[in-house]
């Protein structure tokens, strides 16, 4: 295989991931780490690219979703406090912690991301925030409760993104939506407002490592771009339903194979 | 000048930092997909030795830029808690932003044992 037909290879696959992530609600970086390693990438520059991808994605969609004013601001901020102690101490955890661990560790959190995605409320209940087109802005007041629980969980949010390398949008919409009880749109759109700030406090170690490897940085993070930006037009138009059950199957056969990865690293 | 034109302006910031940086990392890849693309593809591991070329540092500045935009997003939102007069989440912003600036910049600039 030529570098040309590899970096096309993973342009491909990036774009792919990205729009599925899209589609399903996974987030674009739980997908490709896995599919990566598959691919034979290290498993560090795997989660290096996939922190990029996910800076990206979230910037890309700041710009599109900043007018209609689902994202909190003040309880993000308040959160992310949270999310970039725990971005802090799991660098500092990237250091010690054994790459058959991370594969392992990353597995568990593969089958909590299906399971999340499996049992979330159907697109009917629950429309997309791109297919909501606003013609006026209605008040809307909810009230934000066990706010410290919430806090903890983005701690653990903030060191599982940092050791890897994804963004935990799912422990975050989770923390939101279940503990805090904030309405589900708000919550996802919060969510994306921070991920990108809790993916920038990891991504230093990744950089200072150098884990960030340019060859394969740069298909994924044109790739995932390319793909999230079609992913978020299409959207409304797909019945994310069953869509999501495939790929939660898909997310459980890609957590196996990061299990069996990270017990053979150990056998 | 009022929170929403600050919003505004936050959002052509974004949105010309990352048309920017996707623009280098493009040229980048372009340039070196040109002069190397033909050649046989080696699986690059954490223990092959580094070779920097000029494409892959056009890439890297790509990435930099797209984190520094993280940053200046940053900036706005403290301007804008700011401007509403809002000190308290003025202030968790600042530690944010400082938590944030630590963990990007101090690994990479002082080398430390901690995290290196």
């Amino acid at each position: 295989m030529t570098v040309f037909e590899f970096s096309l290879l993973l342009f491909i696959i990036s774009c792919l991931t990205g729009m599925f992530g899209v589609l399903t609600g996974l987030g674009g970086g739980i997908l490709l780490v896995p599919i990566l390693t598959a691919l034979g990438v290290n498993l560090y520059y795997a989660m290096g690219a996939s922190l990029i991808s996910i800076i990206t994605t979230s910037l890309s969609a700041a710009i599109t979703l900043s007018g209609q004013y689902f994202t909190n601001i003040k309880i993000g901020m308040f959160l992310e406090t949270g999310a970039v102690i725990g971005a802090l101490l799991g660098a500092v955890l990237l250091s010690f912690l054994p790459i058959s661990l991370i594969a392992i560790v990353f597995s568990f959190v593969l089958l909590f991301s299906a399971y999340s995605t499996f049992t979330r409320r159907t697109q009917e209940e629950d429309p997309p925030l791109s297919a909501l087109k606003l013609k006026h802005i209605e008040l809307y007041e909810y009230s934000v409760i066990e706010l410290l629980q919430g806090w903890l969980l983005m701690i653990m949010g903030g060191i599982l993104s940092s050791i890897l390398g994804v963004g935990s949008g799912a422990v975050k919409v989770l923390a939101m939506d279940q503990v805090l009880h904030l309405p589900y749109k708000i919550s996802t759109a919060t969510s994306n407002f921070m991920v990108g700030m809790t993916a920038t406090a990891s991504i230093g170690v990744y950089f200072a490592k150098g884990y960030i490897e340019p060859s394969i940085a740069f298909p994924v993070m044109l790739g995932i771009f390319l793909g999230a930006l079609v992913g978020s037009r299409i959207l409304q138009f797909v019945k994310s339903r069953s869509l999501r059950v495939v790929f939660s199957i898909l997310v459980i056969i890609l957590a196996s194979q990061m299990f069996y990865m990270g017990i053979k690293e150990i056998v | 000048m009022k929170t929403h034109t600050l919003i505004e302006l936050q959002n052509r910031v974004l949105e010309i930092g990352v048309r920017l940086s996707i623009l280098m990392v493009f040229i980048g890849a372009g340039v070196y997909l040109f002069y190397y693309g033909s050649q046989p593809h080696i699986m690059p591991s954490i223990v092959t030795k580094k070779t920097f070329i000029l494409e892959f540092k056009i890439v890297e500045y790509g990435l930099y830029t797209l984190i520094l935009i993280q940053f200046t997003r940053l900036f706005f939102v403290l301007a804008v808690f700011f401007l509403k007069r809002d000190f308290l989440f003025f202030s968790v912003s600042i530690f944010v932003l400082g938590f944030l600036g630590f963990s990007m910049f101090f690994p990479i600039f002082f080398h430390t044992s901690i995290f290196l």
